[in-house]
């Protein structure tokens, strides 16, 4: 009972954060992300019980959230499905003409960087600590820090004229 | 001029995510997952016990000295659908050793090392072991050809060799399926 009752807990406090991540991981893609984000949780429930505190849970829910976007990614590189094109319709209501072109064109660029420089871009934008997104890619905190600045530089540089 | 900020303000605007699924069902899918993941583990067992139980027992029915072209085959047949099995058994264990929730790193490193164990079935194991079924089959037409009727032995033959093309062409597409992902790991550097 105790297991469900933090379970709850932790959907409430970070579907919506993992869902944003798979979301841009996905390029947009929100059925993808929706199919990611409900595997991360199904992956929180078969191991909450072997969290043993030695990280913040928020880490451990990031490094099984980026694990498993990383799986998915490889089912649909096996399965060459493309999601270029897709853009969050949730998004379109928000947003000017010329924001959803450049939020679109962002979606773009992330896509681009390589999966470990997706992983960090994107826990940035969803203001995940330094400290914790090294924990979840496996780098130092130094490394961490040289290598934001670059892709923070290649994403604005991207958004502007479409290269990388 | 882009800068950061514009963008990080861009990023903030997108709206909640919809949330089409509840805590229960989750947990439900997950409970159906972890039995599903059992039985398949039994089902191995199982079928591997069984195997060798036949295997053995025809041996022992059979003798040594009644070694014929029908019994190697056969012998070679099963035995390799063993060592198949196995090979796959081996696979879905290591792969469930892989837990989720270590680093990025580490855990694209350890899968990348999976994908290489199972480039190394394909590429020194499965040919041997297509090769080895091949023979065996093989091995048995002699003794169909002098047991059943013309037509039943074209069939056999047919069909025999139809399903081992057929292996062929699945066995390549799994291997190249495997072998993408196995690059597209091997991008993520450390």
């Amino acid at each position: 009972m105790e297991k469900k009752v933090k379970f709850n807990e932790l959907f409430n406090n970070f579907y919506d954060k993992v869902h944003r991540l798979c979301r841009g991981y996905f390029n947009g893609n929100e059925a993808m992300a929706s199919d990611a984000a409900q595997d991360v949780f199904i992956k929180v429930w078969e191991y909450l019980d072997s969290f043993r505190n030695e990280s913040k849970i928020s880490t451990w829910i990031y490094r099984i959230a980026v694990n498993t976007c990383l799986l998915h990614l490889r089912k649909q590189s096996a399965k060459k499905e493309k999601t270029t094109d897709t853009f969050p319709v949730t998004a379109t209501e928000l947003y000017t003409f010329e924001e959803e072109e450049k939020l679109k064109k962002m979606y773009g660029c992330i896509n681009k960087l390589d999966e470990k420089n997706k992983v960090i871009i994107l826990m940035i934008l969803e203001g995940v600590s330094y400290e914790e997104i090294a924990e979840v890619v496996g780098i130092t905190e130094g490394a961490l820090r040289v290598k934001i600045h670059r892709i923070k530089n290649d994403l604005t540089k991207c958004v502007e004229n479409g290269k990388l | 001029m882009e800068n950061f900020d514009d963008l990080q303000n861009l990023w903030n605007k997108q709206s909640g995510s919809p949330i089409n699924t509840t805590t229960s069902d989750l947990i439900k899918k997950a409970e159906v997952n972890m039995k599903r993941v059992k039985i398949g583990q039994l089902l191995a067992i199982g079928i591997l016990s069984i195997l060798t139980i036949i295997l053995t027992g025809y041996f022992i029915w059979a003798g040594a000295y009644r070694l014929n072209a029908l019994t190697i085959g056969l012998g070679i047949m099963i035995g390799v659908i063993v060592v198949r099995i196995m090979l796959e058994w081996i696979s879905v264990y290591k792969l469930k050793g892989i837990k989720p929730d270590s680093s990025m790193i580490e855990f694209s490193n350890r899968i990348a090392r999976f994908y290489t164990w199972r480039r190394k079935i394909h590429v020194i194991f499965t040919p041997i072991i297509y090769i080895s079924y091949t023979a065996g089959f093989a091995l048995l037409l002699p003794s169909f050809r002098e047991n059943l009727s013309y037509g039943m032995y074209l069939y056999v033959l047919i069909s025999g060799f139809g399903s081992l093309i057929f292996l062929a062409f699945f066995i390549a597409r799994k291997i190249k399926k495997e072998t993408q992902i196995l690059n597209l790991l091997k991008r993520i550097k450390n």
